[in-house]
């Protein structure tokens, strides 16, 4: 059985908010988490969960695509 | 948490460093014979005896809630550990730190264990008891005692062997528990911390 492809997911969010003329602290404030976990995800340290994804990309009013990238793994 | 929960924990926590202190500035107030002592001495002593029994009863319920009520536990532990969870990414900390530090720790006591059952002894024995001209033993072994026993008495004339090196862990129960408690604590800050600058 070939080994599943592992993906490494790319935040686009800096741009969106950037765009939205928005802080951290904003961002984090309108969909419920610390400025910390905003920046982990900007960063591409932290991978957040389909509820916050839904979330940001609602308060964007975007698609899940267009913030967040999933690129193959060499 | 409760008022009363609340009384009984300031009160535990206020306490015992100024009986402490107290105490330390203070020896003679509450270890000087009453019956020969002044009526202020007799005073201070009784006022000490009423705050230190209060003390013990609230530090036993205290103990007793910790483990009982979940809600008591939550509350106070999350304080002492500094846990924080205020959204999905601090409880993902929360739950990889707690992952290392039950990891580390158990590690450590199994350390700890393999060390406290290794027995190492290098003695000087008495003229009665030299074998061969060697007037030194080295014994090696393993001892694992899960209950204190009661020390065994002899009643041989025979002089005992004069012990140069015995290896054992330095620590009474109460100071293992300590210790045990300190690394738990200790490595969960750790490694959230670490975490949380990832």
């Amino acid at each position: 059985m070939p080994k599943p492809k592992s993906f490494i997911i790319e935040s686009r969010l800096h741009v969106w908010r950037a765009e939205k003329r928005l802080t951290q602290e904003d961002l984090a404030n309108a969909v419920g988490v610390t400025r910390a976990t905003i920046l982990a995800i900007e960063k591409g340290n932290y991978n957040p969960t389909l509820e916050l994804v839904f979330k940001l990309t609602r308060y964007f009013g975007v698609k899940v695509e267009e913030i967040f990238i999933a690129k193959e793994a060499k | 948490m409760k008022a009363f929960h609340k009384i009984v924990f300031g009160y535990c926590l206020g306490v015992l460093p100024i009986t402490l202190i107290v105490l330390l500035l203070v020896p003679e107030a509450v270890h000087s014979t009453t019956s020969h002592g002044s009526t202020l001495r007799e005073t201070v002593n009784t006022i000490f005896g009423v705050v230190w029994s209060l003390w013990m009863v609230g530090a036993l319920y205290i103990a007793i809630s910790l483990v009982a009520s979940e809600k008591f536990r939550e509350t106070v532990l999350k304080k002492v550990t500094r846990i924080k969870e205020r959204d999905e990414r601090e409880e993902l900390i929360v739950g990889r730190s707690s992952r290392n530090t039950f990891l580390f720790s158990l590690g450590f006591m199994l350390f700890m264990l393999i060390l406290s059952t290794i027995q190492i002894k290098y003695e000087e024995l008495p003229p009665t008891q030299v074998v061969d001209g060697k007037k030194r033993n080295l014994s090696l072994g393993l001892r694992f005692d899960p209950i204190v026993e009661a020390p065994h008495t002899t009643n041989s004339n025979e002089p005992a062997p004069k012990i140069i090196y015995n290896h054992s862990i330095p620590l009474t129960g109460s100071g293992t528990l300590m210790v045990i408690i300190l690394v738990q604590l200790g490595a969960f800050y750790v490694y959230a911390r670490k975490l949380r600058t990832e």
